[in-house]
């Protein structure tokens, strides 16, 4: 008896290898890896998905797909862009980097930390085995706005499957964001106080913040349409007192942190990469984190601007209107913030640093039209057109993917010890930078023309600039397919890239930079210190 | 408004008087595109007049180009060994570039706020109220004063009056957009929202704009502003005949899919004929 309690005592975790390595791993490196490999096949999934939206829309006489269909293919590509790409993507990057870089040997939770990304699977499962079900996916958009979302106008399970998988998502996202907090406040390495705190870890507590305060308000949004949907309750149903407009206030009190959830991690990683690359110290530490919490306090507070038309009242139109103008100032601030870190440096221009400086480019016109849609009679006119279509790809792919193409290139190095090919590199981003321009500046024009959104079928006016926007989506898709090829080509050279091979460290101490590449087991063999 | 944003109103009047000019030349094409649009009513002019304050912002935007364009430039590495330069604060500069937008944004939202109040208040006194019933996938509407109900028609209205449309849903949410009348508004189950506009005559197309379900890009609108005589004549075609009621669902999902290629075809014949 004493002798088993003796044995168990001194048991080693099992040892596993290959496969079963990966599936058991608590390792917030090899999570990161995963979230971010499960990112780029999703990217492929919903880029497909766009692609047939494009083709469908190329010419109208076709009639490719039925319009439910459309529908189907047009929610899904949100979703999936949004849950299993964006969000899944900065969280890999935050769980391989964010222990790294406050010098701890891992989260605070490993094992919930692997279980929040292995809840992606089931989800995934969900949605993409939604479209086999009767009825087919989701039809009704990624906003699911009830009363089309009720079990009156959407019977088929799609829909239940899509609500299902989004409260999986969001069960993976606060306990992730949990997970991310309590690391950051509880395991920085000595000498580490938060002003010292590199910006990428910053952006990630902003970030996990909002994840903590918003995602559960919608996931509150889905559990009352799914009990509408399926106990006869009436919280969106007019007919028995609701009122969908309830809907959409808790919807957008998500949905707008929402994209600051997804831009803000990659406000960090640009302030990495643009003071290595400059070979200058990061101008305005202290503006750079203030201007992350105000766009984060005040993300919270512009909703409703999602709403100008949907009838709410003048007062809130107004203050709706005044708030969001506001956020363009801390992005401002982060904007000239980054042009000053160049200024006076000594620029080397790898893929990196390009993307870097084309995702200023392509913001700035992302706030712009952001700016220009907060003006409530101009939104009037282009609301729920391609004109606010531009707009969020604008910030969503000029912003979000062009700063996870940009962070990919500059820690590939450390995540897998082997460099991306700057030739192929250069190649990606010019294809990207094209494609992504040429698809949806053109948009802006189809909204002022008014066109609206989400539409499977469109009069023949609007038929010349739809078939230029489609030829351009085969840059992006080049773009996409050279980068997969570099990545894999990359993986079957030797680890070669050492330990700091941007030089990061001759200008100011990064840990991630200060370990091997790709890191130890548990990262450090000793904790590191800042002086 | 104050601020130094008057210069902007001589702009402003300049482009009234282009539109004015555009809109007396008069066209018989429909009106589609909600920035060139002749004969639309003030609140359009008054959008475009409320983005002029953002050319206040444009400054911005260029400098941020400029500086974008200058740095990569000026500072990048030409292999001459230059040492980069080693500031990284400036707190007054850090507090102007903080403080400049946020007057400038500020003063550009309280800009548009006469033109909203314009847009949301200025239709005081309608000549009519026409109710706006969203279906899916058809509109009706009807017009209480005279006793008319018209379903999956063309929405006439009299030129140059204040006309108030109150928009409701009998089940999904649409969007009713008209970007040649500068108009877009939800409609509702179980809320009645309300917007106004003020025409010259022409013909103003329009569509659904919130996703209603599988034909919703197929709920187009179509107004037909009209001068008074004839919409005294189109109103008594109508009263004489009794108010037809709105046709069965299945009866109107069953000509759907016809109208789009119907109304692209007829495009096509405008186009050709032009």
């Amino acid at each position: 008896m004493s002798t088993q309690v003796a044995t168990a005592g001194t048991i080693q975790p099992r040892q596993y290898h290959g496969v079963l390595d990966w599936i058991t791993t608590t390792d917030h490196k090899k999570i990161g890896i995963m979230y971010i490999v499960f990112a780029l096949i999703n990217a492929w999934f919903g880029g497909s998905l766009a692609g047939m939206i494009r083709l469908n829309l190329y010419n109208p006489d076709w009639h490719l797909f039925s319009p439910q269909l459309y529908n189907q293919l047009m929610t899904m590509h949100a979703t999936i862009m949004i849950f299993l790409v964006l969000m899944a993507a900065f969280a890999g990057f935050g769980n391989y980097l964010v222990p790294l870089m406050i010098g701890a040997r891992d989260m605070a939770f490993p094992k919930l930390n692997a279980f929040s990304f292995w809840l992606l699977m089931p989800a995934a499962m969900m949605l993409y085995g939604s479209f086999f079900v009767a009825g087919g996916a989701a039809a009704d958009g990624w906003w699911s706005y009830p009363p089309l979302s009720t079990a009156q106008f959407s019977a088929g399970h799609g829909e239940d499957l899509w609500i299902l998988a989004v409260l999986l998502l969001g069960i993976s996202s606060i306990m992730g964001a949990i997970n991310f907090l309590v690391t950051v406040i509880d395991m920085r390495a000595p000498g580490m106080t938060w002003m010292k705190l590199p910006l990428f870890v910053w952006s990630w507590v902003v970030t996990a913040w909002m994840l903590v305060l918003a995602v559960p308000v919608l996931s509150g949004a889905l559990f009352m349409l799914l009990s509408d949907r399926w106990l006869n309750t009436g919280f969106y149903r007019p007919a028995l007192g609701g009122d969908p407009l309830l809907y959409q206030h808790l919807f957008w009190f998500f949905g707008h942190p929402e994209v600051y959830i997804m831009i803000l991690p990659g406000f960090g990683m640009i302030s990495h990469i643009i003071p290595a690359m400059s070979r200058k110290k990061l101008f305005g530490y202290k503006g750079m984190v203030m201007a992350m919490w105000s766009i984060g306090i005040i993300g919270f507070t512009v909703w409703a601007h999602h709403m100008f038309t949907a009838g709410i009242s003048s007062t809130a139109r107004v203050y709706f209107s005044m708030a969001s103008m506001l956020i363009s100032v801390p992005t401002g601030v982060k904007i000239y913030s980054w042009l000053a870190s160049v200024w006076g440096g000594v620029i080397r221009f790898t893929t990196a640093m390009k993307f870097a400086l084309g995702f200023i480019f392509t913001f700035v016109l992302g706030g712009l039209s952001g700016l220009m849609l907060a003006v409530v009679p101009f939104d009037i006119l282009v609301h729920n057109t391609y004109f606010v279509v531009a707009h969020f790809h604008y910030v969503l792919v000029g912003g979000s993917v062009m700063t996870l193409f940009a962070g990919t290139y500059y820690w590939f190095p450390k995540i897998t010890g082997r460099m991306l090919s700057e030739k192929l590199g250069s190649w990606i981003f010019w294809l990207f930078f094209i494609g992504l321009n040429w698809v949806f500046m053109p948009m802006h024009l189809l909204g002022i023309e008014g066109m609206a959104r989400r539409v499977a079928n469109y009069r023949i006016e609007f038929r010349p600039l739809n078939q230029f926007i489609s030829e351009g989506f085969i840059f992006m898709l080049a773009a996409g397919l050279l980068f997969t090829y570099s990545v894999i080509k990359a993986l079957r050279e030797p680890k070669s890239a050492g330990d700091d091979p941007w030089q990061t460290n001759e200008i100011e101490t990064h840990f991630e930079w200060a370990t091997s590449s790709p890191p130890p087991a548990y990262n450090f063999e000793e904790i590191p210190e800042i002086q | 408004m104050s601020l130094g944003l008057l210069p902007l109103y001589a702009q402003q009047s300049g482009m009234a008087q282009a539109m004015a000019q555009a809109a007396a030349k008069g066209s018989a094409a429909p009106v589609r595109n909600a920035f060139d649009a002749p004969g639309s009513r003030e609140a359009i002019r008054a959008a475009a007049e409320s983005l002029h304050a953002l050319l206040w912002v444009i400054p911005f935007i260029l400098i941020a180009y400029i500086l974008l364009a200058y740095v990569m430039i000026r500072f990048r590495d030409k292999g001459d060994g230059r040492k980069p330069a080693s500031f990284h604060e400036n707190n007054p500069l850090e507090f102007l570039w903080t403080v400049i937008p946020l007057i400038v944004v500020v003063s550009v939202a309280l800009h548009s706020y006469p033109t909203l109040s314009f847009m949301e208040f200025g239709g005081n006194t309608p000549a009519m109220t026409i109710d706006v019933v969203g279906h899916q996938f058809f509109w009706e509407y009807k017009y209480p004063k005279y006793g008319i109900d018209i379903s999956n028609d063309t929405l006439v209205v009299p030129a140059n009056q204040v006309i108030d449309l109150d928009l409701t849903s009998v089940d999904v949410i649409h969007g009713f957009y008209v970007p040649g009348l500068g108009i877009q508004m939800d409609a509702l189950p179980g809320r009645i929202t309300n917007l106004w506009f003020k025409a010259k005559p022409g013909y103003y197309k329009g569509q659904c704009t919130q996703l209603c379900g599988a034909d919703h890009a197929q709920m187009l609108i179509s107004v037909q502003v009209v001068p008074e005589d004839q919409f005294q004549a189109w109103l008594a075609r109508h009263s004489s005949q009794t108010a037809a009621p709105p046709p069965s669902p299945a009866a109107q999902a069953a000509a759907l899919p016809a109208r789009l290629s119907e109304a692209n075809s007829a495009g096509r014949q405008a186009r050709g004929k032009a």
